[in-house]
C-alpha cells in the first residue's frame, strides 16, 4: 500500500446546533494507489455515473433492474447520507442487494484515490468543489479504463445540472448526459425502463423550475419552511414545542388533524398551565394547511403550540361534507383557510391546538393504493398529445393527502387501482408528489380492491419462502413416526400419552384448523377424605388440549421469522391468509378426529359442584381426538334432539356445559362484561370464521355450545397467565384490556340521558348490570334493539386489549377489563395468532421442556415482540373488517342494477350531530353517516337532549330512535364505491 | 443526519485506511536537549513527547551510581537493541515472555466472564519494581472541543460551589477556589493518572535492574537503587494517546540508554459497527472513535484495546506484554446477547489483530529509528567494535 497523507482542516462547532467557539479540526485523509477501478462495461454501452442530485430525485430509476453498469461514487454517497437519510438507506439496500453484482453498480471510494482526488481550491464554494470531485474521479476513470477516449468514453457523468455538465464537456472532456438524454440512449426493448427514465429527469426539471417561479408568482398558498433540527431543539426548550404523531382526522383529513403527544416532560409550566395540569398525554389539534404544514398520517412532528387560549379550536361536530362533489376542482387554489373551523364563542369548549413546525421523521408506507383522478379539460388534450402530464392520485386511504403524479401513462392508468410511492412534499405545493409503481387491476373488480384492502393494512401476502418451507416435516409425517422412532425423539421428551381420552372439539362448520379440543373425564372418588358420598364422584378431570405449533414451529427458523412476520392469520370473506405454512395449519397441527396428534395440555382438576378448579397442570401430550362437532350438532346433543352414536360423548359434553356455565355465571359476576359490534352478517360460504375464544366476547354467540368452549378456553388462558407469572415475572407475555376513563363513557351516557337511560360505568361489573337492566326493563323489552345499540355504544368507549411483557406495568394493570379477570392471556389458538405461539415456548421453557430462549425471558425484546403482535394483530383485523365491507358493498351492488337504484331500510340513530346522524342498519350490520338536507331547511340541534330537529318539516333525529333511510351506493371521488345515505 | 458509514462498500474506513493499517507514523531521538533521554513521536494527528531523565540516584540515598553507569547503559542498551533486533539471543538472556497463543486462553478465560474488567498483564516478573517514576500530562490544547468543554465544566463547578457557599453564608470563599478540587481529583487528573501507572506497569517489567539472577552480569542491568524518572507530554491527541506514549517512551529510555529487555511496541484498536457486525480496526483515531461509538449507542459504544508487545525478530511471533481493555459497554447484562454487543470474543479479535498485525507495523518504524540512533551514538564514541557489529546486524 502507497499512501499519502495530508491533512484536511475542518472548521466543526460543537453543541447541539448552538453557536459555541469554532475551532480548527485536523483530520488525516489518505490517498491510496490499491483502490480497483470499476472495469470496463460489458452490460451496457455506459458506465454511468450519476451525481447526487439525481440520486436524491431519481432513486427510483436507478433502482430499476433494468439499468445495469452504474458507479456509486463516496463523493455522491456522502452528499446523499447529509441530505436525505431515507434515500441514503435505499442506495444502501441497493448496493447490498444480491442483485448489485449481477447488474454490476459498484462503488469507488474516490476521495481516497490518488489519481481521482483532488484538493479544494481557495474560496471555492463546497458545491463547485463536490462537482470538481465527480469530474475528477469520472475523468480518472475514463483514463484508466479506456484511455484518454473523449467523447467517445464509455465512462458517462449523469447529470441535470446544465452547468456542470458544460465544465464535464468543455472543461475535463468528459461525457456528461441528463436523464432525458440517458433514456433515448437505453436499449430499445426496454420501454418502461426509459419512460421511466425520462419521466424522473422531467419532473426534476419541473421541481427546480416551479422551486424558482414560487419565490415571485406563487408565494401566497406556500406554507412556512419547516424548521430546522435546532430550531425545534431550542423551542422544545422553550416549552412550547412538543413532539408526536401527527394523524389525520378521520372525517375532515384535509382540514384537519390532531398530534399526538405522548412524552410531556419538556413541556414549559406556562404550556402545561394551559393544558391542565396531571396530563400523562395530550392531543394538539392542528387545522388548516399552515398548521398541518405537510404533515401526513403517522408522520413524527413538532408542534408548536399556541399560546392564546381563545385562538384555540373548538372539536369538530359538524359532519364534513361527502367529498364527492366536486371539490378537487381547484386543487391549486385550496384556501390557506386557518379559520375554516366555525368562528369561535366563548361557551364552547375548546381543544389544545397548534401548528405544526418541522416534520421529525417521515412515516411514509412503501406505497399507497389509489387511482388517478379524471383528467381535467385543459389537460385531456395533452394526455391525448402523449406528453407528460401531472396527473392527481387519490388514495383510498383518506387520512393520506391526494398525491401529485407525473405520468405518459395516465390515459391507460383511467380506471385502475394503482400503487403510488410518495417522494416529497414541497412548500409551495398544495399536494405532495410521488410516482407510480404499479397497477393493481381494474377498478371495482372484487379481487383487485381485496388486494388493495391487503396492501393498505400491510398485510403479508407472498407465499412462504423455500427456506421457510423446508423447515416443515415432510407431509407423510405421523406422530407414530416420532414415537416409533429411536428413544428420546425431540419431540417426545416428556410427552404424556393422553390417546386413551376421550377427546372431542367443538368448531363452525367447515373449520380445518382446529386448534383445541377438550375432555373430561370424572375422577374415582376419593377414599382418604372422611364425608365423602361414595355415589357421587365429586371432581372431574377436564382436559384442554391445545395444538402444539411449537413442536414444529422452532424458534429462530426461517418458518419462525415468516410466521412472526405474519402475526396472525387474517380472515377475509371468503378467503384465508394463513400465519403457517397449509401443512401444518390445516393437517399436521390441526386436531382432527382419528388422527394422533401433539398437543400441549391443561389438565384442570374441578369440582363437579362448584366447577371450582382445585389443580392445574401443564403437560405436553400426544392425544387422538374422537370427534369433531360443528356447533350446531353440539347445541343438539344439550338440547337432547341427536342421541350421539357413543355413549361418552353425550356425557362429556353434557359434564362439560354444566361447568361452563357455572364458570360463565361466576365471571358475570365477577363483572365480565358481554359487548356487540354491529357485525355484517353475510351468508357467504366457507368462511372458517370462528368467534370464540379470548375476548371476542365483543360477539353474540348466545347458544350454550359456544359458551361451552368459550369458557373452558377462558380458564385455560388464566391459569396459563398465571403460571407464566410465577416463572417470568418480568417478561411474560400477557394480555391486558385497561380500564376505560370515565371521560370515555361521555358520549355512550349523553346517548343514554337523551333517551332517559342512566347507565352506571364506573366498574365493569356496574356497567355490565345496568346494561343488564335495560335489556329486562320494559323498554328494552318493547325493544330488543336497544340492548344491542347500547352494547354497540359501549363497545366504541373501550380500550384496545394488547399484549404486553409482564414488566411493562404494575401487577394492578394486568387486569382484561371485558373479561374481568385479574391476569390473562392467549394461549389456545397457536395455529392463528403468533402471541399464542410465544405464549407456547414461555411455558414450554417454565415447564422444562424447551430452553429458554433469551428473547422471550428478557422484558425489552419481549415488550417490543409484542409490540409487534399488537400491530400485526390489529392491522389482520382490520383487513377482515375491510374485506367484509367491501363484499357487503359488492352485494349491495348486487341488488342495485342501475345506479339510480337505491334501497330503503330502517335505521337506528346512534349520535346525533350538527348536521346529520351517524346510524346503524340492524338489517345489514352496516354503520353509516347521514346528511341532512341544509339546503332546503334549517336544522336545530339540542345536543343535550340529543336531538336534531327540522325546522319546516319537523323531522326529528332523536338519538336510538328509528329512522328510515335510502340507500345507495355511489362512486366515490378516488373511484371508491361508498355507500351513501339519504334520508327518506 | 445519520453517522457516516465507517467501513465503506470497498472495506475503507473513514480516512482511507483499511482495518489492519496503522495511521502514519514519524520518530524522532533526542527532541529534548535537556533530558538524559527524549523521543517525539507523532502517530496520525496525535503528539506526544516523552523526556526521560536517568537512571538517577533514588532521592535520599545509596552511593554514587554513574561510574558503573556509563559503561552499564550502553552495553545493555545495545543488548535490547539486539534482543529486538536481529541477533539470535543467547539462551542465558532470554526474556521470559508468553506468546500469543498461551495469551488466549488467559483471554478465552476472560470471555467466560463476559468482558474482562481489569488489564490483562503478562508481563514478566516487574524487575524494576518500584525503580520507573512516570508523570503523564496532557496539555490544554491537546484536543480543543474536549478541554473546552472540560474546561466550561470546571467552571460551572466552581460557580455551583461559590453559590453554595454564598448560600450558606461563607461568602468568603474566593470564586475560582479550587479547594474542592484538591480533594476529589478530576476527570481528567485520573485518566492521567491512570495513564501513568500504566506506563510504569509496563516499564518496570521490561527495564532490566540490578537483582535479576537470569540477566547475565550485572553490568547489563541499571544499578540497582536507580530510579528512571519517565516524563510523557500528550501534545495533540487523537486517539490512541496511551499506546502512543508508550511507544515514545520506549524510544525515550533506548535513547537514555536504559537496559530493557527488548522494544515494546503499542498499539491501539477497537471495532468498528459495520453493518449490524463489529469489526476490529487497529489504531482508531479520536473522530472516528467518536463516530463509532455514535453508531453504536444502543449497545454502549464501542470497545478500545490497548495491547504492548515486546517484538522479537526470532520467531515471528509477537509476544504479548500487556492488554487493557476499556469496555465502553455501559448496559447491564443481558441474556439476549444481540450480535453488536462486544463479547470476550471480540476482545480478543480486537487484541489479537493489533498484536499481530498493528503492533509490526509500529515496531518496523521504530526499530529503525533506534538502531540509527544507536549506531550513530556508538560512532561517535568510536566504539568502532561495537559499530561494525551493529553494521553487521543491519
Amino acid at each position: 500500500m502507497q499512501t499519502k497523507r495530508f491533512v484536511k482542516r475542518a472548521r466543526g462547532g460543537m453543541g447541539h446546533g448552538r453557536a459555541t467557539a469554532v475551532t480548527h479540526v485536523s483530520r488525516d485523509h489518505y490517498l491510496r494507489d490499491d483502490l480497483p477501478i470499476p472495469p470496463a462495461p460489458t452490460l451496457a454501452r455506459q458506465l454511468l455515473v450519476p451525481d447526487s442530485n439525481v440520486l436524491l430525485h431519481a432513486l427510483s430509476v436507478l433502482e430499476h433492474a433494468a439499468l445495469k453498469e452504474v458507479v456509486y461514487l463516496q463523493t455522491v454517497m456522502e452528499e446523499v447520507r447529509k441530505r436525505d437519510a431515507q434515500v441514503y438507506e435505499r442506495v444502501q439496500q441497493l448496493l447490498a442487494s444480491p442483485d448489485a453484482g449481477a447488474r454490476h453498480l459498484y462503488r469507488f471510494s474516490n476521495e481516497h484515490c490518488r489519481g481521482a482526488y483532488v484538493e479544494r481550491r481557495r474560496g471555492e464554494s463546497p458545491n463547485d468543489y463536490y462537482d470538481r470531485l465527480i469530474r475528477s474521479a469520472v475523468r480518472w476513470m475514463q483514463r484508466e479504463i479506456d484511455g484518454d477516449m473523449g467523447a467517445a468514453s464509455s465512462v458517462v457523468l449523469l447529470t441535470e445540472d446544465r452547468e456542470n455538465a458544460r465544465r464535464a464537456r468543455d472543461q475535463d472532456g468528459l461525457v456528461a448526459i441528463s436523464l432525458v438524454e440517458l433514456a433515448d440512449r437505453v436499449d430499445g426493448d426496454d420501454a418502461d425502463l426509459r419512460e421511466r427514465i425520462r419521466r424522473a429527469g422531467e419532473s426534476i426539471r419541473q421541481s427546480t423550475v416551479s422551486a424558482t417561479g414560487a419565490v415571485d408568482g406563487a408565494a401566497s398558498v406556500s406554507v412556512p419552511e419547516h424548521w430546522s433540527a435546532a430550531e425545534v431543539e431550542r423551542g422544545i426548550e422553550s416549552g412550547w414545542v412538543l413532539l408526536g404523531t401527527y394523524r389525520a382526522h378521520a372525517y375532515a383529513p384535509r382540514e384537519r388533524g390532531v398530534v399526538q403527544v405522548r412524552d410531556l416532560s419538556s413541556v414549559g409550566a406556562e404550556a402545561r398551565a394551559l393544558l391542565g395540569e396531571g396530563r400523562q398525554t395530550v392531543e394538539v389539534h392542528v387545522v388548516g394547511r399552515v398548521g398541518q404544514n405537510r404533515s401526513i398520517d403517522g408522520d413524527a412532528v413538532a408542534v408548536e403550540l399556541e399560546r392564546r387560549v381563545d385562538q384555540w379550536t373548538q372539536a369538530p361536530s359538524r359532519l364534513p361534507r361527502a367529498e364527492n362533489e366536486g371539490e378537487e376542482a381547484n386543487d391549486t387554489q385550496v384556501a390557506v383557510d386557518t379559520d375554516s373551523a366555525p368562528p369561535p364563542s366563548p361557551a364552547v369548549d375548546r381543544v389544545p391546538t397548534g401548528r405544526v413546525v418541522a416534520v421529525m421523521r417521515r412515516n411514509w408506507r412503501s406505497q399507497y393504493c389509489g387511482s388517478l383522478l379524471p383528467p381535467k379539460d385543459g389537460a385531456a388534450d395533452a394526455a391525448a398529445s402523449g406528453a407528460s402530464t401531472r396527473a392527481i392520485f387519490m388514495p383510498v386511504d383518506r387520512r393520506v393527502p391526494r398525491v401529485l403524479l407525473s405520468t405518459r401513462q395516465r390515459t391507460a392508468l383511467q380506471g385502475q387501482r394503482i400503487a403510488v410511492a410518495l417522494d416529497r412534499w414541497e412548500r409551495h405545493l398544495p399536494l405532495p408528489e410521488g410516482h407510480f409503481v404499479r397497477a393493481l387491476g381494474p377498478i371495482g373488480d372484487p379481487d383487485t380492491e381485496t388486494q388493495v384492502l391487503l396492501i393498505e393494512n400491510g398485510v403479508v401476502t407472498r407465499p412462504f419462502s423455500d427456506a421457510a418451507l423446508a423447515c416443515l416435516p415432510p407431509s407423510t409425517w405421523r406422530v407414530r413416526d416420532a414415537t416409533g422412532a429411536a428413544e428420546g425423539h425431540r419431540l417426545m421428551a416428556g410427552r404424556e400419552d393422553l390417546r386413551g381420552e376421550y377427546v372431542l372439539s367443538v368448531d363452525p362448520p367447515g373449520c380445518t384448523d382446529i386448534d383445541d379440543a377438550l375432555h373430561c373425564r370424572l375422577l374415582p372418588p376419593e377414599t382418604n377424605e372422611g364425608n365423602h358420598d361414595a355415589s357421587r364422584p365429586r371432581r372431574v378431570e377436564v382436559g384442554v388440549h391445545i395444538a402444539d405449533v411449537t413442536a414444529f414451529v422452532r424458534h429462530g427458523s426461517a418458518l419462525d421469522m415468516e410466521a412472526r412476520e405474519r402475526g396472525s392469520t387474517v380472515y377475509l370473506v371468503g378467503q384465508r391468509l394463513e400465519m403457517l405454512p397449509s401443512l401444518l395449519t390445516n393437517r399436521l397441527c390441526s386436531l382432527q378426529p382419528g388422527e394422533d396428534r401433539l398437543a400441549f395440555s391443561v389438565l384442570l382438576e374441578m369440582d363437579v359442584e362448584t366447577a371450582e378448579v382445585r389443580s392445574t397442570r401443564f403437560v405436553r401430550s400426544v392425544i387422538h381426538s374422537r370427534q369433531a362437532l360443528t356447533y350446531e350438532a353440539a347445541q343438539r346433543i344439550l338440547d337432547g334432539e341427536d342421541t350421539p352414536a357413543e355413549a361418552p360423548l353425550g356425557a362429556s359434553l353434557r359434564r362439560l356445559n354444566a361447568l361452563a356455565q357455572r364458570l360463565r355465571r361466576r365471571r358475570i359476576e365477577a363483572g365480565a362484561l358481554t359487548l356487540a359490534s354491529p357485525e355484517i352478517r353475510f351468508e357467504v360460504d366457507a368462511r372458517g370464521e370462528r368467534a370464540l375464544q379470548g375476548d371476542s366476547a365483543l360477539q353474540h354467540a348466545d347458544a350454550d355450545s359456544h359458551h361451552l368452549i368459550e369458557e373452558f378456553m377462558l380458564l385455560a388462558n388464566g391459569a396459563v397467565a398465571e403460571r407464566l407469572l410465577t416463572a417470568f415475572p418480568q417478561s411474560a407475555c400477557l394480555r391486558r384490556h385497561p380500564s376505560p376513563p370515565p371521560e370515555q363513557f361521555e358520549p355512550l351516557l349523553q346517548v343514554a340521558r337523551a333517551a332517559g337511560i342512566a347507565l352506571q360505568v364506573e366498574s365493569s361489573k356496574a356497567l355490565a348490570a345496568s346494561l343488564d337492566a335495560v335489556a329486562a326493563s320494559p323498554a328494552g323489552r318493547a325493544d330488543p334493539l336497544l340492548d344491542t345499540l347500547l352494547r354497540v355504544l359501549a363497545t366504541r368507549c373501550m380500550t384496545q386489549a394488547v399484549y404486553f411483557s409482564a414488566g411493562l406495568c404494575a401487577p394492578a394493570e394486568y387486569h382484561h377489563y371485558g373479561l374481568a379477570a385479574p391476569v390473562y392471556t392467549h394461549f389456545t389458538s397457536p395455529i392463528r395468532r403468533y402471541a399464542d405461539v410465544i405464549v407456547h415456548r414461555q411455558l414450554a421453557a417454565c415447564l422444562g421442556y424447551d430452553a429458554a430462549v433469551p428473547e422471550l425471558v428478557h422484558h425489552r425484546t419481549m415488550q417490543r415482540l409484542c409490540e409487534h403482535v399488537n400491530e400485526r394483530y390489529r392491522s389482520a383485523q382490520n383487513a377482515g373488517r375491510d374485506s367484509s365491507a367491501l363484499h357487503a358493498l359488492l352485494h349491495l351492488q348486487k341488488q342495485m342494477p342501475d345506479v339510480e337504484a337505491c334501497v330503503e331500510a330502517e335505521a337506528r340513530v346512534l349520535r346525533v350531530l350538527a348536521n346529520g346522524a351517524v346510524v346503524l342498519l340492524p338489517q345489514y350490520g352496516l354503520e353509516g353517516v347521514l346528511h341532512v338536507d341544509e339546503e332546503r331547511e334549517r336544522w336545530q340541534w339540542d345536543p343535550e337532549r340529543g336531538t336534531l330537529t327540522g325546522t319546516r318539516s319537523n323531522t326529528v333525529y332523536r338519538a336510538l330512535a328509528p329512522c328510515r333511510v335510502r340507500l345507495r351506493v355511489v362512486r366515490g371521488a378516488a373511484a371508491i364505491d361508498r355507500l351513501r345515505l339519504e334520508p327518506v | 443526519m445519520g453517522v457516516p458509514e465507517l467501513l465503506s462498500g470497498d472495506g475503507l474506513r473513514l480516512d482511507g485506511r483499511r482495518e489492519g493499517e496503522v495511521r502514519r507514523l514519524t520518530v524522532e531521538l533526542g527532541t529534548v536537549s535537556g533530558a538524559d533521554g527524549s523521543a517525539y513521536v507523532e502517530q496520525g494527528q496525535t503528539r506526544v513527547l516523552v523526556a526521560v531523565y536517568g537512571p538517577l540516584e533514588p532521592p535520599g540515598g545509596g552511593g554514587s551510581v554513574y561510574q558503573s553507569l556509563l559503561a552499564a547503559s550502553t552495553a545493555a542498551a545495545l543488548e535490547s537493541c539486539a534482543s529486538a533486533g536481529r541477533t539470535p539471543r543467547r539462551p542465558g538472556r532470554r526474556v521470559h515472555t508468553m506468546e500469543i497463543e498461551e495469551n488466549d486462553e488467559i483471554l478465552d478465560e476472560g470471555e467466560c466472564a463476559g468482558v474482562p474488567e481489569k488489564p490483562l498483564r503478562v508481563l514478566p516478573p516487574a524487575t524494576a519494581m518500584g525503580r520507573v517514576r512516570c508523570e503523564y500530562s496532557v496539555a490544554s490544547f491537546a484536543s480543543a472541543p474536549a478541554s473546552a468543554r472540560a474546561f466550561r465544566a470546571q467552571r460551572r463547578r466552581q460557580q455551583q460551589r461559590h453559590r453554595a457557599a454564598a448560600a450558606a453564608g461563607d461568602v468568603s470563599a474566593p470564586p475560582d477556589s479550587t479547594a474542592g478540587s484538591a480533594s476529589r481529583p478530576s476527570k481528567f487528573e485520573r485518566q492521567s493518572r491512570e495513564a501513568a501507572a500504566r506506563i510504569r506497569q509496563v516499564f518496570e517489567g521490561v527495564i532490566l535492574s540490578g537483582g535479576d539472577a537470569r540477566s547475565g552480569g550485572t553490568s547489563r542491568l541499571m544499578p540497582p537503587h536507580a530510579v528512571v524518572d519517565v516524563f510523557v507530554q500528550v501534545l495533540q491527541s487523537d486517539g490512541g494517546e496511551l499506546a502512543v506514549a508508550i511507544n515514545a517512551a520506549s524510544l525515550a529510555l533506548v535513547h537514555a540508554g536504559v537496559p530493557m529487555r527488548g522494544l515494546p511496541v503499542a498499539c491501539s484498536a477497537t471495532a468498528l459497527p459495520h453493518q449490524r457486525k463489529l469489526v476490529p480496526a487497529v489504531d482508531p483515531s479520536a473522530w472516528e472513535m467518536r463516530q463509532a461509538s455514535l453508531a453504536n449507542t444502543a449497545m454502549g459504544g464501542v470497545p478500545q484495546v490497548t495491547v504492548v508487545t515486546l517484538p522479537s525478530e526470532a520467531d515471528d511471533r509477537m509476544p504479548l506484554l500487556y492488554v487493557d481493555y476499556q469496555a465502553a459497554t455501559s448496559l447491564p447484562e443481558q441474556p439476549g446477547i444481540p450480535p453488536t454487543r462486544a463479547t470476550g470474543d471480540l476482545f480478543e479479535q480486537v487484541a489479537h489483530l493489533a498484536a499481530s498485525v498493528g503492533c509490526p507495523q509500529l515496531h518496523r518504524v521504530m526499530h529503525t529509528a533506534a538502531v540509527a540512533h544507536l549506531g550513530q551514538e556508538l560512532a561517535r564514541r568510536e566504539w568502532s567494535a561495537t559499530a561494525a557489529f551493529i553494521a553487521a546486524v543491519q
